[in-house]
C-alpha cells in the first residue's frame, strides 16, 4: 500500500482553493467519466482515483487529516484516532457521480487514513460491468443457436446469431454486477474469439478455398465433389482450364449477421497438380505430345 | 409479438429528481423517442439506459444537451470505427495468417 498524493491525481499544488478543487475535479471527471470512456478499464480506474483525491479534498476536515497525517498513515495511533474521529456521519463534500463503481472504490490508502467509504452508503451506484471472451470454431458460427454460459457462478442463456464475427462485442444489459445500495446491474460484454477449424479462409461474408484439381481434369475438363459449410457441392471444370483460376459459387459462403438466409460466396482457387512418378509409356506420350 | 414495457415520465422524473421539462426536451432535441398513450407520455424500457446516461452527463458533468447529443454522435463514430477496425483485422488475417 502506497501513500497517494490526492493533489497531484487532480493536478492541484497543496494550497489549492476548493474553487480549484472543485475546478480540477469537474474537468478530470468530465474526461475520464465512464459514460464517455465505454469500455476502457484505464479510465474507469482513473475515474476512480479522481473521484478518492475529491472525496478527500473537497472535505475541510477529511484534507486537514489528510494534509497532517497522509504521509504518516503508517503510524497506527494516530491513524486510528483519525479513523474514529471519521467514523462520524456526513461532512463529505462535492459532487455524488454514479458511473461504474465496483464495492472496493476506495484504495487500501484511503480505507486505512479514514474507514471505509463512511457517510455515503446511501448513494445508489450501478454495478460494474463485466467482461467476459468465448471462443468458436468457425464452423460452429454458421447457424444461430443458444449456449448456456457460466459468469460468476450464474448460468446464462445466450443466443448467439449466426455469422458472428472474431472480435465481435455482444452485450448483455444487466448481466454484470448487481448494483449498489439499489442501483442497476452493470452490463455483460462477451467477446467472440473465432477460430478456423475449417480449410476455408474467411474475408467478411465470403470464404475463400484452394482445390487441387489433376492434369489431365484441367485439360479436358470434368468434375469434382467438394465439402463446403453447406455440405457437399459439385464443380464443373471447364476444359483447358489454366492454373489459379478462381471460380464463385454464389451464395456458399458465410451466413450475413442477423440477416438469416442471406450468405457469402464460396470462391474456389484450382490449382493444377501434375502428375509425378510417370511410368515409361507416359514419359513417352508426353514427349509425343510436345512434338505436335 | 412482444408487449413494449412503458415507464410514465412523471414516474420517471420523480424517481431520477429532475423536471419533466427536460425529458421534453430531450423529445424535442431528437434524442428520446417517447410513445403517447391517452394523452399520457411514456419511456419505452428499452431507451431507459440511454436517458439515465444522459441525465448522468447533464447532472453531473454539467455537460448542456447540444454537448450531449456531440457526445452520443462521437461515441457512435467510436463504435463504428471500432467494428471498421475490426473487420480490417479480420481482413488482414486472411493475407497473415
Amino acid at each position: 500500500m502506497e501513500y497517494i498524493d490526492y493533489y497531484k491525481t487532480l493536478g492541484l499544488s497543496k494550497t489549492a482553493t476548493i474553487d480549484e478543487i472543485k475546478k480540477a475535479y469537474r474537468k478530470f471527471a468530465r474526461k475520464y467519466h465512464p459514460d464517455v470512456n465505454p469500455n476502457d478499464k484505464e479510465a474507469h480506474k482513473k475515474f476512480q482515483e479522481i473521484n478518492e483525491a475529491n472525496e478527500v479534498l473537497s472535505d475541510p476536515e477529511k484534507r486537514k487529516k489528510y494534509d497532517k497525517y497522509g504521509k504518516d498513515w503508517k503510524h497506527g495511533e494516530e491513524q486510528e484516532q483519525a479513523y474514529r474521529s471519521y467514523q462520524q456521519p456526513g461532512g463529505f463534500g462535492g459532487n455524488q457521480y454514479t458511473g461504474d463503481f465496483d464495492d472496493n472504490r476506495f484504495s487500501d490508502f484511503f480505507s486505512s487514513l479514514f474507514g471505509s467509504a463512511t457517510g455515503r452508503s446511501k448513494a445508489k451506484y450501478r454495478g460494474q460491468d463485466l467482461n467476459a471472451s468465448l471462443q468458436m470454431n468457425l464452423s460452429d458460427v454458421f447457424k444461430t443457436h443458444q449456449k448456456t454460459i457460466t459468469i460468476n457462478g450464474k448460468n446464462i442463456r445466450i443466443t448467439i446469431p449466426a455469422g458472428i464475427e472474431n472480435g465481435q462485442v455482444i452485450k448483455l444489459k444487466s448481466y454484470g454486477d448487481p448494483g449498489v445500495n439499489g442501483g442497476p446491474n452493470g452490463d455483460l460484454y462477451i467477446t467472440f474469439s473465432i477460430i478456423n477449424n475449417t480449410a476455408f479462409k474467411k474475408m467478411g461474408n465470403d470464404l475463400y478455398l484452394t482445390q487441387e484439381i489433376g492434369l489431365y481434369t484441367a485439360i479436358l475438363g470434368g468434375e469434382l465433389t467438394i465439402d463446403t459449410l453447406h455440405g457437399k457441392i459439385k464443380l464443373k471444370v471447364k476444359p483447358e482450364t489454366q492454373n489459379n483460376t478462381k471460380i464463385r459459387v454464389k451464395g456458399k459462403g458465410a451466413p450475413v449477421y442477423k440477416s438469416e438466409g442471406q450468405f457469402g460466396d464460396l470462391y474456389v482457387t484450382y490449382t493444377v497438380k501434375l502428375p509425378q512418378n510417370l511410368t515409361e509409356k507416359q514419359k513417352q506420350l508426353f514427349t509425343e505430345l510436345s512434338k505436335s | 409479438m412482444a408487449a413494449k414495457k412503458l415507464i410514465p415520465i412523471k414516474e420517471f422524473c420523480a424517481h431520477h429528481n429532475i423536471s419533466t421539462g427536460f425529458i421534453l426536451d430531450l423529445q424535442r432535441n431528437g434524442m428520446v423517442r417517447l410513445v403517447t398513450v391517452k394523452k399520457t407520455k411514456y419511456i419505452p424500457e428499452n431507451t431507459l439506459q440511454d436517458i439515465e446516461k444522459i441525465i448522468r452527463l447533464y447532472s453531473e458533468l454539467q455537460v448542456n444537451i447540444e454537448g450531449i447529443q456531440t457526445i452520443f454522435h462521437l461515441l457512435a463514430s467510436i463504435e463504428k470505427k471500432e467494428a471498421e477496425l475490426r473487420k480490417l483485422r479480420n481482413q488482414l488475417a486472411f493475407y497473415i495468417p
